[in-house]
C-alpha cells in the first residue's frame, strides 16, 4: 500500500481522535487532553490537525457532534462516535496492527541483516 | 455509504456557511478558555495563561483554514465567490457587458432561430413511426427532356399493390376540396380520400371509433367519414358523443364514424375529415396516371431495389387491363417508369438550398460576432493587464489566473447565450407566423431540447474561447514588464493589435459576403416584380367555386351553371368583366395541358408536343386584360354552338410558324378520329407558370367541343372580376350572386389577383428579407467592431500625438493619419470580401433571376455602402484624435 506520509500521520490520528472517542463523548479539548494522557504525554495533539481531523471524521459520517454543556457550565461541540464510526475504528486496528508488524519485520530483518 | 453522508454534510456546509464559521469560532475560544482555566488552576496569572494557550493553540487562522478545507467544499465555494467578483466586476464596466452580451445574444439568437427551423424541416425525420420505410410510388415520364412526375392508374396501384415483394403494404389517397353545407353557411374545407391501408402504413388511428372496413370501400356502401381532431373542436364542440352524427359533405349525408388524434398531420394543408376511396379491381385500367400513393418497403428493401422491381412489373397492367388508346411499349417511348421516392424526399425536397443558405448566412454573422467579442476581450485584458500582473505578484497560480478569466467569460458567454434562446424564441414565432407556403412541416418547426443544448454547448464553449484568448496573451509578458511605469505600452502590443486588425479585417469581409448575398437577392426581387405577366394584374378580384356532383351530375348542368354566373356576375355594379377559367388562374396554374394527336401544321410523322390548356368562359381574355395579337378571341358562339375554335398564346404560334398571323387558320385533332379545332385568334403572351418561367406554349378552349358536347367537365373553376371597390363589397356581391343560383354553394379562395402574384415571390421574398435583416445585422456588427478597434488605437497613441501637436502638426493632419490607418482595415477588408463573396454567391445560383451571382453592379454597390459606413465609424474616433489637448496628452499615461 502506498500512502504518504501526511497521510499516514492524519489516518493516525483519525484513529486516535475514534478510539479516544469509545471512552465517552467528550469536546475539542478535552479530547486533546486525554489523547496527551492515554499516550502517557508523548502525544502533544497539535490544535492545528485535531480540528480539522475532527471536521473529516465528521464528514465520513463516523463522528457527529451536537451542542452540550460542559463541565464549568459553558456550551460547548460534543463528539460522539457512529456505529459506522465504531465498524471503521475496528478496520483501522486492524490496518494498523498489519502495518505495524510488517514495520516490525522488515526491522527486525534489518537488524539481522546488519 | 460513507459518500452519501459526505454529499449531504457537503449541502450543508455550502447552505449553513455562516452558522458553521460561527460555530468554529465558538469552539477554538472554547478551546482557549479551557486551556487557560488550566493554566490559570497551574498558578499563572490571568494574562500569562491566556498567553500560554493561545501560543498552545497555535495559528488560529491556519486552523481555520484547514477545517475549511476539510469540509470538501472548497472547490465550490472558490468558484461561487470567484463568480461574484466576475458579476461585480461585469457591473462596474456596463457598457463592455452590454456590447458583449448583446453582440453574442444576437449571434446565437440568430443562429438558434435558422438551426430550429433547419433540423425540424430537413433533418427530423417525420412523424410517424415507420418514417425511414415510408415511400412514395408513382411514375415519371420525359417531356422534352425533362423529368415529369405523375401518379398511378388504378390498374398499376393493383398490380404494384398485389404481385410486388418489395412494398410490404400499399394505400392510395387524395386530398380534395369538399363542400360541407348544412345549418350553418357552407364551407369549402380541404378533405382526403385514403384506403384503409393507409391508417395502418401510417401506423395510426382514431382516437375514438374505427378506420373503414372493407364494406365502407365497396359499391354502394353507406357514406361513411372520419374527422379531425381540431374540426371535432371547433365544429362539435368535442362532443364526446359525436359518433353516429352526421354531416352534410357535397350535398351528401355522411355517418361521423371516427375521430383523428390530436397530433396527426398528414400534409401540407390541414385535412378537415377522410373519407374512404373505393378503388374496384374490376374497373381498373391503365390510363390516367393520376392515383396518388404511398407504401411501406419491406424490411431490408431499398427505394432504388422496390423501383427496379416495379418497372419489371409495369406492363402487367396493360396485360390485365388493356385500355385501347395505348400499349406498354407505346407508353414506354415516352420513358414512363415507376418512381419510388423516401416520403421526407418528396415532403422536403426543394427547400433544402434556401435553409441550408440562411444557415450558411447565419454562421457567418456568428463568426463576426464572435470575432467582435475576441477584440473587446482583447482590449479589456491588456486595460487589466496591471491587476492582473499585481495577481500573479502577489502568487496567484495559473489555476487561479485561468479561473479569473474564465469565470467571467463562461458568465457572459451563458448570459449572450440566455439572450440568445429568448431572440430565438421570439425569432422563431416570427418565422413561423411568415413562412411562404413553399415550407413544408412549418408546424413541426419547434425549439426543441436537442436545439437548446446545442446552444449551451455554443455559449459555454464561446465562453471558454474568450477567456483562453487574453489568458494567452498575458501569460506571454511577464509580470515585471506589466507592472513597470507605462507598461500598457509593452514590446508585444504590435502583435497584439495586428491580430485586433486582423479580427477587423474579418469582420468586415464577412459582413460584405453577406451584403452580397443580400444585394442579389435584392436585384432579384426587384427583377422579378419587374416582369411583365402578361396580363393586367390590378383591380382583379378571384374566387372558386366546386361544384357537387350530387347537384350537378353531368356537364350540360355544369356549363349552364357556369355561364349563367358569369352573365350575372357581369351585371354586377362596378365590375367591368367577368369570366370563369377551368385550369386554374395565372400563378396558380393546375398544369392541364393535351397534346393534339395530328395537326394540319406540322410535318407528318412528326412528335406532336404537349400544350397547357386554358378551358375559359366567354370574356376571360377582356377581362384578364390580355392583348390581342391577331384574329379575334373566343365568343360566345363558339360557346353555345359549339365552334371548335381555339386561341392560342403567342409563343404557340412562334413555334410553329415565323409570323404569328401566320397561326391563323391552323387545324389539329386531339383523337385519331375526333373532331378538327381551328385557331381563330393569337394573343399576348402571359406568365401563367409563374414570373421565373418562360411563358407556356398555351392553347385557350372555350368550354364546349366542336361537336356541340361539353368536351371538358369543369367542376371547379376560378374566376376574375374586374372591379374597383373593397374586397368585402365585392365578396358580398358575388355570395349574393351565387347564391340567387344555389344557396348551397360556398365561395372559396377569395383573394385579389395582386395578393395571388405576392404570394407566388413568397419564397424569394422570404429569402431576402431574412438574408437583408442579416446583412444588416453583419453590417451592424462589422462598424461596431472598427470603431472599437479605431477608438483603441486612438488611445494607444494619445501620447504620440499630443508630441505632434506640440510640434506643429494641425488637427486636419492628424485627422487624415487616423482615417487612412482606418482605411487600410477596411479597404483590406472589402477585397477579401469580394474575393469571399465571389466564391460564394455561386451557391445562389439556383435562386437568382436576372442576375449573375458575380455581378459587377451589386458588389460594387455594397462595397461602397461597406466602405462608407465604415469611414464613418472611423471618423468619430479620428476626430477625437484630432481634438486631442497636447498638455493633457502628455500628462496622460
Amino acid at each position: 500500500m502506498s500512502i504518504s506520509k501526511s497521510e499516514l500521520l492524519r489516518d493516525t490520528l483519525d484513529m486516535l481522535v475514534l478510539k479516544t472517542l469509545t471512552l465517552g463523548s467528550q469536546h475539542g479539548w478535552g479530547l486533546s487532553q486525554r489523547i496527551q494522557q492515554l499516550s502517557g504525554d508523548v502525544f502533544d495533539v497539535n490544535q492545528g490537525s485535531l480540528y480539522p481531523a475532527l471536521q473529516r471524521l465528521k464528514r465520513k459520517g463516523w463522528v457527529t457532534s451536537k451542542w452540550g454543556t460542559s463541565e464549568n457550565n459553558r456550551s460547548a461541540v460534543y463528539y460522539k462516535l457512529t456505529r459506522a464510526g465504531v465498524k471503521q475504528l475496528a478496520r483501522e486496528e486492524v490496518q494498523w496492527q498489519e502495518s505495524s508488524a510488517a514495520v516490525e519485520r522488515v526491522l527486525r530483518l534489518a537488524l539481522a541483516g546488519s | 455509504m460513507s459518500w452519501i453522508h459526505g454529499l449531504s454534510e457537503r449541502l450543508r456546509a455550502l447552505v449553513r456557511r455562516d452558522q458553521l464559521e460561527r460555530q468554529l469560532e465558538e469552539e477554538i475560544r472554547f478551546h482557549i478558555e479551557m486551556e487557560t482555566e488550566r493554566n490559570v488552576g497551574a498558578g499563572m496569572t490571568v494574562e500569562e495563561a491566556r498567553r500560554k494557550a493561545e501560543r498552545a493553540f497555535g495559528r488560529v487562522e491556519a486552523t481555520k483554514e484547514s477545517v475549511r478545507f476539510e469540509r470538501g467544499v472548497s472547490l465550490i465555494e472558490n468558484l461561487m465567490r470567484e463568480t461574484r467578483f466576475a458579476l461585480r466586476r461585469l457591473r462596474r464596466r456596463p457598457t463592455f457587458t452590454a456590447v458583449v452580451v448583446l453582440t453574442l445574444g444576437l449571434g446565437i439568437g440568430a443562429t438558434t432561430s435558422i438551426f430550429s427551423v433547419v433540423k425540424s424541416v430537413l433533418l427530423d425525420p417525420l412523424p410517424f413511426p415507420n418514417a425511414e420505410r415510408l415511400v412514395v410510388v408513382g411514375h415519371q415520364y420525359l417531356q422534352e427532356g425533362e423529368p415529369r412526375q405523375v401518379w398511378l392508374t388504378t390498374g398499376s396501384y393493383f398490380i404494384y399493390r398485389d404481385e410486388s415483394r418489395s412494398l410490404s403494404a400499399m394505400g392510395a389517397f387524395y386530398g380534395a376540396s369538399m363542400n360541407l353545407s348544412g345549418d350553418e353557411r357552407p364551407e369549402r374545407i380541404r378533405g382526403s380520400y385514403m384506403t384503409a391501408s393507409m391508417f395502418s402504413i401510417l401506423r395510426t388511428s382514431p382516437v375514438m371509433g374505427r378506420i373503414f372496413s372493407e364494406e365502407d370501400e365497396g359499391p354502394g356502401a353507406e357514406p361513411v367519414v372520419i374527422i379531425g381532431h381540431a374540426f371535432w373542436q371547433s365544429r362539435f364542440g368535442g362532443d364526446a358523443n359525436v359518433l353516429g352524427k352526421m354531416l352534410r359533405v357535397d350535398n351528401v349525408e355522411h355517418e361521423v364514424i371516427g375521430v383523428m388524434p390530436e397530433d396527426f398531420r398528414f400534409s401540407r394543408w390541414s385535412t378537415v375529415l377522410w373519407r374512404p376511396l373505393s378503388l374496384d379491381r374490376a374497373s381498373a385500367r391503365s390510363i390516367n396516371y393520376s392515383l396518388p400513393a404511398m407504401a411501406l418497403l419491406a424490411p431490408g428493401v431499398t427505394a432504388e431495389e422496390a423501383a427496379a422491381e416495379l418497372d419489371a412489373l409495369f406492363p402487367r397492367q396493360y396485360e390485365l387491363f388493356p385500355n385501347e388508346f395505348t400499349t406498354a411499349e407505346e407508353t414506354r417511348k415516352s420513358g414512363m417508369r415507376p418512381t419510388v421516392r423516401p416520403l421526407k424526399e418528396v415532403a422536403v425536397g426543394g427547400v433544402g438550398d434556401v435553409l441550408w443558405v440562411l444557415l450558411a448566412a447565419v454562421g457567418v454573422i456568428l463568426a463576426i460576432a464572435c470575432a467582435n467579442v475576441a477584440n473587446l476581450f482583447l482590449v479589456q485584458a491588456e486595460e487589466q493587464g496591471r491587476e492582473l500582473a499585481m495577481r500573479r505578484a502577489l502568487g496567484a497560480s495559473g489555476g487561479q489566473l485561468a479561473r479569473y478569466f474564465l469565470v467571467q467569460s463562461l458568465l457572459l458567454g451563458l448570459l449572450g447565450g440566455l439572450l440568445g434562446v429568448a431572440l430565438a424564441y421570439a425569432g422563431v414565432g416570427v418565422l413561423i407566423a411568415n413562412a411562404p407556403p413553399q415550407l413544408p412541416r412549418v408546424s413541426e418547426i419547434a425549439i426543441d431540447g436537442g436545439v437548446l443544448a446545442a446552444t449551451a454547448f455554443v455559449s459555454i464553449l464561446a465562453g471558454l474561447i474568450f477567456g483562453a484568448f487574453p489568458l494567452l496573451r498575458v501569460r506571454g509578458s511577464s509580470a515585471a514588464d506589466a507592472l513597470a511605469e507605462g507598461g500598457r505600452r509593452a514590446t508585444s502590443s504590435r502583435g497584439r493589435s495586428r491580430v485586433r486588425n486582423s479580427l477587423a479585417v474579418a469582420q468586415l469581409g464577412l459582413a460584405l459576403v453577406l451584403m452580397a448575398g443580400s444585394g442579389l437577392m435584392l436585384r432579384t426581387f426587384w427583377n422579378l416584380r419587374g416582369v411583365d405577366p402578361g396580363f393586367v394584374a390590378e383591380d382583379l378580384f378571384t374566387f372558386q367555386i366546386a361544384l357537387p356532383n350530387a347537384d350537378y351530375p353531368d356537364a350540360d348542368a355544369m356549363g349552364d351553371f357556369h355561364m349563367e354566373l358569369v352573365e350575372r356576375l357581369s351585371a354586377l355594379p362596378g365590375v367591368t368583366g367577368a369570366a370563369g377559367v377551368w385550369t386554374g388562374l395565372p400563378f396558380e396554374d393546375r398544369g392541364a395541358a393535351n397534346s393534339p394527336e395530328s395537326t394540319d401544321y406540322t410535318p407528318p410523322g412528326a412528335e406532336l408536343l404537349s400544350h397547357p390548356m386554358k378551358v375559359v368562359t366567354p370574356g376571360y381574355l377582356r377581362t384578364m386584360g390580355i392583348p390581342l395579337v391577331a384574329g379575334r378571341t373566343l365568343e360566345r358562339r363558339d360557346f353555345e354552338q359549339g365552334t371548335g375554335a381555339v386561341v392560342v398564346s403567342a409563343s404557340f404560334a412562334r413555334r410553329y410558324w415565323p409570323e404569328e398571323r401566320e397561326a391563323l387558320g391552323g387545324r389539329f385533332t386531339l383523337t385519331p378520329e375526333g373532331e378538327w379545332y381551328m385557331i381563330v385568334g393569337v394573343v399576348g403572351d402571359t406568365r401563367d407558370a409563374g414570373l421565373r418561367q418562360p411563358p407556356p406554349e398555351m392553347i385557350y378552349w372555350a368550354m364546349r367541343g366542336a361537336g356541340g358536347e361539353w368536351y371538358f367537365w369543369p367542376r371547379t373553376m376560378d374566376y376574375a372580376l374586374r372591379a374597383r371597390g373593397s374586397t368585402e363589397g365585392l365578396a358580398a356581391g358575388v355570395r349574393r350572386v351565387v347564391g340567387e343560383l344555389d344557396p348551397n354553394l360556398p365561395v372559396y379562395a377569395v383573394q385579389t389577383m395582386d395578393e395571388i402574384v405576392t404570394a407566388s415571390m413568397a419564397s424569394t421574398s422570404f429569402t431576402m428579407v431574412l438574408l437583408a435583416i442579416g446583412a444588416a445585422m453583419a453590417l451592424l456588427i462589422g462598424t461596431v467592431g472598427i470603431y472599437g478597434v479605431m477608438s483603441y488605437v486612438v488611445s494607444q497613441r494619445t501620447r504620440e500625438i499630443g508630441v505632434r501637436m506640440a510640434l506643429g502638426a494641425a488637427a486636419p493632419n492628424i485627422l487624415k493619419m487616423i482615417l487612412r490607418q482606418g482605411l487600410v482595415v477596411i479597404v483590406t477588408g472589402a477585397i477579401l470580401g469580394v474575393a469571399a463573396a465571389v466564391a460564394v454567391t455561386r451557391l445562389l445560383r439556383a435562386l437568382l433571376f436576372g442576375v449573375e451571382p458575380v455581378d459587377p453592379l451589386t458588389y460594387a454597390g455594397v462595397a461602397l455602402l461597406l466602405a462608407v459606413v465604415a469611414l464613418t465609424a472611423t471618423y468619430l474616433p479620428a476626430r477625437r484624435a484630432a481634438r486631442v489637448d497636447p498638455i493633457e496628452a502628455l500628462r496622460y499615461e
